[in-house]
């Protein structure tokens, strides 16, 4: 096999102007390389019947390639195709990639968390709810002395609002300072509440038919309620 | 290399220039590595699929022909890996002669053509290179991934092997008058 040969350097018996033969036949070597060529070939004939053997061969060699022909139509539509459904997976790919990476990160959060430092994260959860209730029950007097709101089998609080006049529900994004000062400016109180669908009752202070309407006027606009319906 | 460029940035539309520049000579390449249409034809479609995933990779130190026919024949040699079960019906040489054709087949060059099919794929690759493709010395040598000298004396042994087929043949008349 000439693999071994080919390695060894040139062949034996053959000059450079020789073995660049067929590059000079298709026009590829440089101005010095081609003079060299050339003058080879005016002073020696067997170079010039080496070099026409060259031209044989690549005439030959340009018909076999010319008679293959070239590839068929459908080849250009198949890569329009694979290139179409590359671009639609790179897509999908790229959803899947950025929703998990957000799972990552979640996971990866939480992962990172140490036991004392879960143990934190949820009183802190504990914590909010307890202040939030805390400020609610506050907020309907519970924490004063005394019984300070009215239920249907109970006694009326003496300073405090009255008979119910309303069942409001609070809007999420309400803040307890919001929230009480909405009850102050429309004269009421959290008689009772919440319950388990976070519904209060309210009571006015001043319990009378145009204090009631005014009331519920200023908690309509009052932008904490999200919803005010007027007791029966 | 401006389709290059521009194909790297994703528009098809210079793919399709550079397809149809390029294709013919690309199949062509395949089909004498492969010696089979249908895999020259899959080869052709994955040479020009790998070069719209890889054209930001084209580094513009070699031609784009050169670039080109370096991935064809990468993927020809990874086929020809895979699968080597060609079948004689695809051997190049046996298309539907053209009068053209039928004409040459009748004069000497006819032995010339059958022993160029018949040579290795080693020679077949470095005679197509120089003398259809027209590469220097130097593009072949980033085709095949071999030093210049090496090159030189592949062809040689290639052109060498021509002439004993040739002689062989009992053409030695006509071919070497």
């Amino acid at each position: 096999m000439s693999s071994a040969n080919e390695k060894n350097g040139k062949p034996p018996g053959m000059d450079e102007a020789q073995l660049l033969a067929p590059w000079f036949v298709i026009g590829k070597l440089d101005d010095a390389e081609a003079r060299e060529v050339e003058a080879l070939a005016k002073e020696d004939q067997e170079f010039a019947n080496l070099i026409a053997e060259a031209l044989r061969e690549s005439e030959a060699d340009v018909f076999v390639n010319e008679a293959l022909g070239g590839p068929p139509p459908g080849v250009w539509q198949r890569i329009e195709k694979s290139i179409g459904q590359e671009k639609h997976a790179q897509s999908s790919l790229r959803q899947t990639a950025r929703i998990q990476s957000l799972k990552d990160a979640i996971s990866g959060f939480f992962s990172e968390l140490t036991v004392p430092q879960w143990q934190a994260v949820s009183a802190a959860a504990v914590a909010i709810c307890v202040i939030q209730a805390g400020a609610l029950i506050y907020l309907s007097g519970a924490g004063q002395p005394g019984p300070n709101f009215h239920t249907a089998s109970g006694p009326r609080t003496e300073t405090g609002a009255r008979n119910p006049a309303f069942i409001v529900s609070f809007s999420d994004k309400a803040s307890i300072g919001d929230i009480s000062k909405a009850l102050e400016e429309a004269g009421v109180d959290i008689v009772e509440g919440p319950n388990t669908d976070m519904l209060y009752h309210l009571g006015l202070r001043n319990d009378n038919i145009k204090a009631k309407d005014l009331a519920y006027a200023k908690l309509q606009s009052s932008g904490v309620v999200k919803l005010i319906l007027p007791e029966k | 290399m401006e389709l290059v460029r521009r194909i790297a940035g994703g528009d098809k539309r210079a793919l399709e220039a550079l397809y149809t520049r390029h294709s013919d000579r690309t199949f062509k390449f395949l089909l004498r590595l492969t010696a089979n249409r249908a895999a020259a034809e899959d080869l052709t479609h994955d040479v020009f699929l790998e070069i719209w995933r890889g054209a930001s990779r084209f580094e513009a130190r070699s031609s784009v022909t050169t670039w080109i026919l370096s991935i064809a024949r990468y993927k020809a040699l990874d086929t020809r890996r895979k699968q080597r079960n060609l079948t004689e019906h695809d051997l190049p040489g046996r298309s539907e002669p053209t009068p053209e054709m039928t004409a040459i087949e009748l004069s000497s060059s006819k032995l010339m053509r059958e022993c160029l099919t018949k040579l290795s794929t080693e020679h077949q690759e470095i005679i197509d290179l120089v003398y259809y493709h027209e590469m220097a010395v130097k593009e072949v040598s980033e085709i095949l991934g071999i030093p210049e000298n090496t090159v030189k004396t592949r062809m040689f042994y290639a052109r060498k092997k021509l002439k004993e087929m040739l002689l062989s043949a009992g053409d030695q008349t006509d071919v070497f008058s």
